[in-house]
């Protein structure tokens, strides 16, 4: 939220590519925990939404819209509405439109919080296939060390509430990660090493 | 009988049990009137009701085409005004603190005290009953759509923030139809609220409609024409109240309001 200008900080400053943020960013896009789609729009005007907003060319935009549902599995649910779509597929059109606009960053706020396990699973590969196509930088909120693992080249660990950073873990694993690579033992030592500062902080009380 | 489920079965249950339920109610009423339950200028029986209703049809339905342009006219206006009103009351927080408060003191005010006040000042024609009916439909308007664009998630703000939409366009493009489920719910107790506004209006100062109807046929005894005119005041209502909700179905038939229908 303060990265994308939405939420002051309470103190400090937050740089955007070196230049400082102070007020809503636009050249972004967002995903929350919910979809936040609009009920009275099909999927792909939700993702044109995006478009309209910023008064881009809408002819241009509706191709790569298009693909970009297609992309994710929904090419044939163009046309539904947010109540004929599930939970995960919900999420996905939010993703399409966070994307459609090629932002400079994309924010994603506990993106698959609200998703079953094995659909969160599914999320992940489905956004690591994404970003393989299209390199982003993105900044991923989540409370699943696992899943930080498995998406971030960076982990930024914070500290319990007043919410300050912590430390920093450089992820070296290779790229693409294939479904396996969470049984490898760098994996597990991964995870371990920030469950452990975890432990340290106070945030996981053994 | 019973009720399968199913299109077959629902458009069925949609027929049956109403009908059932006046059939039954007519039943009841024949019966009573036959059995000298009250005396004949209280409860007419049926038939002379039906004899009214076929005989004078004419003046029925000139009276009810009356209180229909008056009802229309009033519920109109109090839909223009009433999402107005309630779009400045969202918009500004000065504006909510020195007008709603007004408003909800008003509707404390009996408006059949005010139907006498309407004809001093504005005589007798067709502007007191539009006032009158204007009056009683616009409050829940003004409540259900100041209650529906209250009700946006704080999401919805950040989304359109991050896409660059200002305040306006949020409003167009969002916040507007989020509160349109709302609006109709207002809509429905407003247009039921103009029939009784119109009807009122007409007790106290006219020369036509249904409302004056009324109390001509009171003021004569005429029970059977009473009878008569609140059966056509009803279905008047009725098929009102089923406009508003056709209307619904074409404006937010992604309403979740409207799915459990046609699912």
């Amino acid at each position: 939220m303060i990265v994308g200008g939405l939420v002051a900080p309470t103190s400090g400053e937050v740089f955007v590519e070196a230049s400082p943020v102070s007020e809503p960013q636009t050249d972004l896009g967002i995903v929350f925990q919910d979809p936040v789609l609009l009920d009275w729009r099909t999927s792909i005007d939700n993702v044109m939404i995006q478009i309209e907003a910023r008064r881009l060319d809408r002819k241009i935009y509706l191709a790569r819209a298009r693909q970009l549902l297609t992309s994710v599995g929904l090419g044939d649910f163009q046309n539904k509405y947010p109540f004929e779509l599930s939970g995960g597929m919900r999420q996905r059109v939010s993703i399409c439109r966070a994307l459609v606009h090629r932002p400079r960053l994309l924010l994603m706020d506990e993106p698959f919080g609200a998703l079953d396990a094995l659909t969160r699973d599914q999320m992940n590969f489905d956004l690591q296939r994404m970003w393989l196509q299209e390199p982003i930088t993105v900044l991923l909120v989540t409370h699943s060390i696992a899943e930080a693992v498995f998406l971030s080249d960076r982990i930024v660990v914070m500290s319990a509430r007043p919410g300050h950073v912590d430390s920093i873990v450089e992820v070296d694993l290779p790229r693409p990660r294939e479904a396996d690579i969470q049984e490898s033992p760098e994996f597990a030592r991964y995870v371990r090493d920030i469950k452990h500062r975890f432990t340290l902080s106070g945030i996981i009380r053994g | 009988m019973t009720a399968g489920v199913g299109k077959k079965g629902r458009d069925f249950s949609n027929i049956f049990y109403p009908t059932a339920t006046i059939a039954l109610a007519l039943l009841g009423w024949e019966l009573m009137s036959r059995l000298g339950v009250a005396p004949a200028y209280a409860l007419p029986p049926p038939r002379e009701v039906l004899r009214v209703l076929v005989d004078d049809w004419s003046v029925l339905a000139s009276n009810a085409v009356s209180t229909t342009a008056v009802i229309m006219a009033g519920f109109s206006l109090s839909v223009v005004v009433g999402v107005a009103l309630a779009v400045m009351i969202s918009s500004s927080r000065v504006f909510e603190k020195s007008v709603y408060p007004l408003l909800i003191g008003s509707q404390a005010v009996p408006k059949l005290a005010l139907a006498p006040l309407f004809v001093v000042w504005f005589g007798f024609g067709l502007l007191p009953k539009v006032l009158m009916t204007f009056l009683i439909a616009v409050f829940p308007i003004v409540v259900s759509t100041v209650q529906g664009i209250a009700s946006v998630e704080p999401e919805i703000e950040f989304l359109a923030r991050s896409m660059g939409l200002g305040q306006y366009r949020t409003f167009r493009m969002i916040r507007l139809y989020r509160a349109l489920p709302s609006i109709f719910a207002g809509l429905k107790v407003a247009i039921t609220l103009a029939v009784v506004g119109a009807v009122v209006g007409e007790f106290v100062g006219s020369d036509r409609g249904l409302g004056t109807l009324l109390l001509r046929a009171i003021g004569v005894v005429n029970t059977p024409l009473l009878f008569a005119a609140l059966i056509v005041l009803t279905v008047l209502a009725v098929v009102l109240f089923a406009l508003i909700e056709l209307l619904e179905r074409l404006a937010i038939p992604w309403h979740v309001s409207q799915r459990s229908r046609s699912a």
